[in-house]
């Protein structure tokens, strides 16, 4: 599939006791076929909710309105059955949770080619075939023997690049990937980060973290998120060197640096809103130095791929 | 293999603790409970008759003499002679496992086919209002007692509409209502834990995982949810079997059922202590067999309790 997958106004909101609250407030993404773009923001900001209701596995608790266009279909408004058709096909997902995200009683084999014969007119045998070339292909050592394999037997690394074979298997168009090395050790992470970047073929890819660092080394869009908005967004090179947004420039000053100078880690004070409460202006005012009336009056509309009515000029520290 | 045999070995020392414990226990039981001569001998008996049951029994020996006879006794499986027909107690007790043995297959077979799709239809969809009714029943139900379940079921089909006899025996259809009693006892306990387990792996990030991958409704059920949920099931299953074979006492005695737990009622009406201990070592023994099986079922349908392959 060589069309863009498009987000429009995309929203997602729980009930209150007070009605529903948004938790993604209207978001427009676009993401072009084998484009990697990462969102980022902190816990709370919507983002994983984002990747589940793109897939439509949000909780069934939520209600979601606008777009979510894949190929000719809109997600969002589109019946179970179709949906289904759409899910581990053209687009798929890896959690945060290797160790529990496979079924502990099932073998590798079994739940790979379970989605295999899915979506695909084949035999045992050719789901098999597919199945240990995918294996192979996100780098698991001896992957005919781990195809017997219960997920128990497996390493943490292992079980998401599992995973991730289970996401890539019947070539999607695009992976979400949300927090997928965040429960692994650091040398471990850095290979599944390398499988992210360069084995994921003609799929595009949507990571989500929290961590900049993370996506400016896989990535080549990032997206912040914050409260459920797109606050800016723009390539690696520009958001590392020349943040606008003084969310972005806070989440930059709060990575810890190892040159010579190494300034003190600025923490951003305060938190974000939570969902019961009820923010007027920009969601950020209340955490961000360059807030003034205007600020909390009216919310800043996102134009020229940034939502602020301070930008902050000058090169990042 | 080796783990298997291990896992054999565990049990074997716990049927060896448990029947320890339990014989220890009965031959106190028996010890404080009045003098066990006067006891056989019965009322108005003379007391030149009580020393003579007094020296058969040994019971003028010390206490750790006739301890330790009690126990090789027991493990010759000789529980001695009813005191009340004046038959070997073992073989007594087992001329009446058959019958319970057909009681416990039944309501384990009724109960199954009941419980785990009334459970699985109650966890699918927890929320659902007509689900919540049914699970309100069930919590009714679950705090019915037995005896009242049997004596509601007699007085409607035996006394009322006279269509089932309530008396074991009394022709072929005698094993409706106590299997009906027993399976409305069981399957409260067992609907809800099913469906308290359906519901649980709903949540598990394995369940969104295939959610994640396009897997339908009933694919999600049968097999994200439904294997797993069984397996949790299986233990209370196991329990309820135990149950069912120490002998549903009030419901066999209800009905006149010729099985362990009516012996066991009789057995301590006439204090007749053989048959007790031999009725309570059947039952030991049963339930260590239930309890092995359990755990080969287990390894089989958990990989995680297999030998790691890796």
């Amino acid at each position: 599939m060589s069309k863009a997958i498009e987000v429009k106004n995309l929203q997602v909101s729980f009930p209150t006791p007070n009605g529903y609250s948004a938790v993604v407030r209207g978001i427009d993404l676009t993401i072009k076929p084998g484009e990697r773009i990462a969102i980022v923001g902190e816990s709370g900001s919507g983002k994983t909710m984002l990747g589940l209701s793109m897939l439509g596995i949000q909780p069934s608790s939520a209600k979601v309105t606008g777009e979510v266009i894949i190929g000719d279909v809109d997600m969002v408004s589109a019946n179970d059955a179709t949906a289904r058709k759409l899910r581990g096909n053209y687009i798929s997902m890896v959690f945060q949770e290797p160790l529990t995200s496979l079924n502990p009683v099932r073998t590798i084999s079994s739940q790979l080619s379970e989605s295999v014969r899915r979506h695909n007119k084949m035999s045992k045998a050719e789901a098999e075939d597919r199945v240990l070339e995918i294996l192979t292909s996100v780098g698991i050592p001896a992957p005919k023997e781990r195809m017997k394999s219960y997920p128990h037997q497996l390493s943490g690394g292992l079980r998401q690049r599992v995973m991730i074979a289970l996401a890539l298997i019947n070539k999607p168009a695009l992976v979400v990937a949300d927090e997928p090395t965040t429960a692994l050790d650091a040398t471990i992470q850095a290979q599944i980060l390398d499988l992210l970047r360069s084995g994921m073929g003609d799929a595009a890819l949507m990571l989500i973290t929290h961590d900049l660092a993370v996506a400016a080394d896989v990535c080549n869009r990032i997206v912040v998120m914050y409260a459920g908005n797109i606050v800016e967004q723009g390539p690696v090179a520009e958001i590392l060197g020349n943040p606008r947004h003084p969310y972005t420039r806070g989440l930059l000053n709060a990575i810890p640096k190892f040159d010579k100078a190494r300034p003190p880690l600025m923490p951003i004070p305060g938190s974000p809103p939570t969902i019961t409460e009820v923010v007027s202006g920009c969601r950020f005012a209340s955490r961000c130095s360059y807030a003034d009336s205007q600020c909390t009056a009216s919310e800043p509309k996102f134009v020229d791929n940034l939502a602020c009515f301070h930008p902050v000029v000058g090169v990042s520290q | 293999m080796k783990s298997r045999l291990k896992a054999v070995r565990s049990r074997l020392i716990q049927l060896i603790v448990l029947l320890g414990t339990i014989s220890t226990t009965l031959f106190l039981l028996l010890r404080i409970s009045g003098d066990p001569a006067v006891l056989i001998a019965g009322e108005g008996a003379s007391p030149e008759t009580i020393d003579a049951i007094r020296a058969d029994y040994g019971f003028d020996r010390s206490l750790i003499v006739q301890y330790l006879i009690f126990i090789w006794d027991i493990i010759r499986l000789d529980f001695g002679v009813s005191l009340v027909n004046a038959q070997p107690a073992l073989g007594f007790v087992l001329d009446y496992l058959p019958s319970t043995l057909t009681l416990t297959f039944l309501a384990i077979f009724f109960n199954t086919i009941l419980a785990i799709p009334a459970g699985v239809w109650l966890g699918a969809k927890p929320g659902q209002r007509r689900r919540r009714v049914l699970s309100t029943i069930v919590s009714v139900a679950q705090g019915t007692p037995a005896y009242v379940i049997a004596l509601l079921l007699i007085q409607i089909f035996a006394v009322w509409f006279t269509v089932l006899p309530s008396i074991a025996g009394t022709g072929t259809w005698a094993w409706v209502l106590p299997t009906a009693t027993l399976t409305f006892a069981l399957s409260p306990n067992l609907i809800r834990v099913v469906a308290a387990s359906i519901e649980e792996t709903t949540a598990q990030d394995y369940f969104r995982t295939a959610k994640a991958n396009g897997a339908s409704p009933s694919v999600l059920l049968m097999k994200h949810s439904l294997p797993n949920a069984l397996l949790s099931t299986t233990s209370l299953l196991g329990a309820q079997f135990a149950f069912l074979l120490s002998g549903a006492l009030i419901t066999e005695f209800i009905f006149a059922w010729p099985g362990l737990g009516l012996i066991l009622v009789q057995s301590i009406t006439n204090l007749d202590f053989p048959t007790i201990q031999a009725t309570v070592f059947v039952v030991a023994y049963l339930v260590f067999f239930v309890n092995l099986i359990l755990d080969q079922i287990f390894r089989f349908a958990d990989p995680r309790l297999r030998k790691s392959q890796v």
